[in-house]
């Protein structure tokens, strides 16, 4: 993020423009909370006048492309308003609220940096999952960001998504109430509602996530990168990571195929690794093995794109839609079988037209995957309204979806066109 | 013309012909039954229970009851702690307790469908053969139900590792208020709509809707199990051998404290475990994973426990033998009926550095005010479980076990911690969510309820203190009721 000027102040809180994705962006910096929730009233107050304008909560930035993709690359990029939450971290500090090493948890504000925590928890011993940003993409954003996209990393393959590892939140919403605290800091607890899941994932539209508490994993004693030798198909290496993921007594920290190539990281106690690594290799065609602590790190990057689609199924029906999306000429692709999503970028598009898109998205079983669109990209611009109408979400959670947004946002000022998705009969 | 609050007769006919005669209940035996869960010092009865067979059986007995203008209390087996499962004044019960179909297992993917009223242990046995477990294991495993799990978003020893039920539920089907049925979420690994709406679901406490059947994640059994039984001399000792082992990054899969009045308690019971008698405390400890992995852990937490003053331990991966150990876990609640006629149990967490001190606490409370006091605890997960003893006809005695639990859980707020680490909200510690949460902390928690059930039909009154927190924290300590359960 690189300021280019200093503006007025609005409604008390500093503005600024900001270079941001290419585009010059009027970014508001809040330096307290206080200075926030004043400016969620004056934009509510303005909205109630008429004189509304589009406005999305910003970390640094680097998930804005597919958390609301109308408004970053919107035809009138002045009109938006960015509230950044990096500026509530106070000037050369970490934003850490507190690390306990002997407890494994973090606590943190929504605008610390991932790296800077990255690296503070591993003096302590641990790593935060998820292991990189969400859909493989760069690092370089901030905690906020990454819960609000709600993505998950590579090594959900052994701890699962995001979500459960998030232990509570203080949040802003959008209301007359000051921030709220919901969940701890405890890597075990059910006291209240769980309202902090809501806010995993809910880009934002909710409120503003001010902190979050993480339960943090232990650096592991040693890690294996296997690498497959290329498979002819992304469908034959689909089929060799499920098997893999079948083997009894392989855990991976990580199972994935990039460009028609397996790749299991494996994670763990030294010798277990090495029997894991053992039966690994038995059944599948190493290219490489690597060793050491950086293997996560090239793992990551193997799995580094800048996914357009994300297909999320079955393991059992994984490979099927390989198939059926290869046939339709459309790769490479990126498969995680275990939590079964395919995804593909632009590149996996350049050789099919919209009409073979949407073939091959009519020969997907809707019952058994679900299509998201991450970003926009032409030749998939035109699925938009077949996916509203495909999976169009059940009425009541519709009803639900639209009582939550007026209860935590009453007048409206967060409201995305991009999220949550409203189906074909309520556009 | 009605036959009870709120239901008249043909209602009540049509109850029946939706569920069956032996689907609705209104005789006094079965409303005793109904009266309360395992929070039972305070009762109350319903005006009628309904026990349907399936999801439409359900939604259909929704409506009638709704139309009747009765609010509707959705109970498992009846085995929660805090009151949360019992009627307020009449209104229904809807009980799972004939939804016992475990619908799907699927080996592949790693997932079952059940009926909301599938005793939790049944599940793990229906997925035994696939070579699949379902985690979470609450100690009431036996009798207690899915659906219940869900509503208390239960734990068990084996959550130090592998969480409690939210990290292991897929999806789930809910009837609302209207009687309408929405499939949430399911074998898809994320959810797809917008927000994670089965987030909340989990551990609403039945306030949200009923949920009458659920997907959850199943697991591949590990290779290897070892189960390790270490000795102390002094509880102390083992709880900072505890924190040790977190600090030290060590990743079994449960890690459990009982001490002596509790190791005497389950020795002289059915569930003997042979615990030795000649220890202060004992630390029952499970490591799973391939067989590598299971022996080096296991060392490293035997040279901490040594490190730590544990003068003796044993290891253990028969099946025979690791079952055994387990049951006087297990069963310690109930063997500790032979201490006294009734046993309050406390619930409350802390971060896990904090252990000993809040043992302490809890140890100086107890005697202070002549009670005795056992412990039992997920010490791997910071999850205390203070039982205190009494007698529930001696109400001076209730007053003081009244006074040291609340003396309790404020050191474990004042120490970071929570009210509730697996037993829920309830009735029971309703009011003390002003020790951990403000106005508009609950207001907003008030706010998710009516996205769900803006008619106050559900579980009405529980969780969310009813009077405002301004008033409650001015409030006397009782002392002619207790928080008791027995």
């Amino acid at each position: 993020m690189s300021p280019q000027g200093e503006g007025a102040l609005l409604h008390g809180v500093e503005q600024a423009t900001v270079e941001l994705g290419g585009q010059s962006r009027r970014v508001a910096q809040p330096r307290s909370e206080d200075e926030l929730r004043g400016l969620l009233t004056h934009l509510k107050e303005a909205k109630r006048r008429g004189e509304g304008q589009p406005v999305a909560f910003l970390g640094r930035g680097s998930s804005m492309e597919w958390c609301c993709p109308s408004l970053w690359n919107g035809a009138e990029p002045d009109r938006a308003l960015w509230i950044s939450m990096e500026s509530l971290v106070e000037s050369g500090g970490t934003g850490i609220i507190e690390y306990v090493p002997g407890d494994g948890t973090l606590t943190a504000q929504a605008g610390a940096r991932m790296e800077t925590l990255r690296a503070a928890v591993h003096e302590g011993g641990h790593r935060i999952t998820p292991a990189g940003s969400a859909h493989g993409q760069s690092e370089g954003g901030t905690l906020g960001g990454l819960l609000a996209s709600g993505g998950s990393s590579i090594d959900r393959c052994r701890f699962g998504p995001t979500r459960h590892h998030v232990l509570g939140m203080r949040v802003q919403e959008a209301t007359d109430r000051g921030p709220i605290k919901t969940g701890g800091r405890l890597v075990k607890n059910v006291t209240g509602f769980d309202l902090h899941r809501l806010h995993v994932g809910g880009r934002g539209t909710l409120g503003a996530i001010l902190e979050a508490s993480l339960r943090l994993v232990p650096v592991p004693e040693a890690e294996v990168l296997v690498i497959s030798k290329p498979f002819a198909s992304t469908a034959e290496a689909t089929v060799a990571a499920l098997e893999v993921r079948a083997q009894p007594g392989i855990q991976p920290r990580a199972l994935f195929v990039a460009r028609r190539v397996v790749h299991v990281l494996l994670a763990g106690r030294e010798r277990q690794v090495e029997e894991e690594l053992s039966r690994t290799t038995a059944g599948l065609d190493a290219d490489s093995v690597e060793r050491g602590p950086h293997v996560e790190g090239q793992a990551l990057k193997a799995a580094h794109r800048r996914s357009v689609v994300t297909i999320a199924t079955a393991p059992s029906k994984v490979k099927g839609v390989v198939q059926g999306l290869e046939a339709a000429g459309i790769g490479p692709l990126y498969v995680e079988p275990d939590a079964a999503l395919v995804e593909f970028d632009e590149e996996a598009l350049s050789s099919v037209n919209a009409d073979q898109i949407a073939a091959a998205h009519g020969g997907l079983d809707p019952r058994h995957a679900f299509v998201t669109l991450l970003r926009a990209a032409p030749p998939i611009n035109g699925l938009r309204s077949a996916l509203a109408e495909r999976q169009s979400p059940p009425a009541a959670v519709r009803v639900w979806t639209e009582r939550l947004r007026s209860n935590c946002d009453p007048d409206g000022i967060l409201e995305s066109a991009d999220f949550p998705l409203r189906g074909a009969s309520n556009p | 013309m009605a036959t009870m609050a709120g239901l008249s007769r043909s209602q009540l006919k049509e109850l029946t012909r939706i569920v069956g005669d032996r689907g609705v209940r209104t005789d006094a035996g079965a409303k005793s039954a109904y009266e309360s869960d395992g929070f039972m010092l305070e009762r109350a009865a319903p005006s009628v229970v309904v026990l349907p067979r399936s999801t439409q059986e359900a939604a259909q007995a929704v409506r009638v009851l709704r139309d009747a203008g009765l609010v509707i209390v959705p109970r498992g087996a009846g085995t929660g702690l805090s009151g949360g499962a019992r009627p307020i004044a009449g209104g229904a019960v809807l009980g799972t307790a004939r939804m016992r179909e475990v619908l799907e297992v699927n080996e592949v993917d790693r997932y079952a469908r059940v009926q909301a009223g599938v005793v939790n242990v049944h599940l793990s046995n229906a997925c035994d053969s696939a070579g699949l477990f379902y985690a979470p294991d609450p100690s009431s495993q036996t009798a207690c139900t899915i659906g219940g799990n869900v509503g208390n978003n239960s734990g068990g020893p084996h959550g130090f590792r592998y969480g409690s039920t939210t990290r292991h539920v897929l999806g789930l089907t809910l009837v609302d208020a209207d009687g309408e049925i929405t499939e949430l979420g399911g074998a898809f690994p994320d959810p797809c709509h917008g927000y994670d709406l089965i987030g909340p679901l989990v551990g609403s406490e039945g306030m949200l809707g009923l949920v009458t059947e659920v997907t959850v994640k199943l697991l591949p059994q590990p290779e290897t199990v070892e189960t390790l039984l270490c000795l102390f001399e002094d509880l102390d000792a083992c709880c900072d051998a505890v924190s040790e082992m977190i600090a030290r990054r060590l990743e079994p899969s449960a890690i459990e404290i009982l001490d002596r009045l509790t190791i005497e308690a389950v020795e002289a019971s059915v569930l003997r475990a042979g615990y030795p008698a000649n220890a202060e405390a004992v630390m029952l400890i499970e490591v799973d994973g391939g067989a590598h992995e299971v022996a080096a852990t296991s060392e490293d937490i035997l040279q901490v426990a040594k490190e730590f003053g544990a003068f003796d331990s044993r290891r253990t991966s028969d099946p025979k033998e690791r079952k055994k150990l387990w049951a006087g876990r297990k069963g310690a609640f109930g063997a500790m009926g032979r201490i006294a006629p009734d046993l309050y149990v406390a619930d409350v967490v802390v971060p896990r550095t904090r252990l000993r001190e809040i043992v302490q606490v809890a140890a100086e409370a107890c005697t202070a005010r002549g009670l005795r006091l056992a412990n039992v605890f997920h010490a791997g997960d910071g999850n205390l479980h203070p039982n205190i003893s009494y007698d529930r006809r001696d109400k001076e005695e209730v007053s003081r076990v009244v006074e040291a639990g609340a003396i309790i859980m404020q050191a474990c707020v004042d120490a970071g911690g929570s009210l509730t680490g697996e037993h829920g909200v309830g009735l029971e510690k309703q009011d003390e969510m002003c020790m951990l949460f403000s106005n508009d902390d609950l207001g907003a928690m008030k706010s998710l309820k009516a996205v769900f059930d803006p008619a106050e039909f559900w579980n009405p009154g529980k969780m969310i203190p009813v009077r405002g927190c301004r008033e409650i924290h001015t409030k006397p300590l009782p002392i002619d009721q207790g928080e008791v359960v027995s």
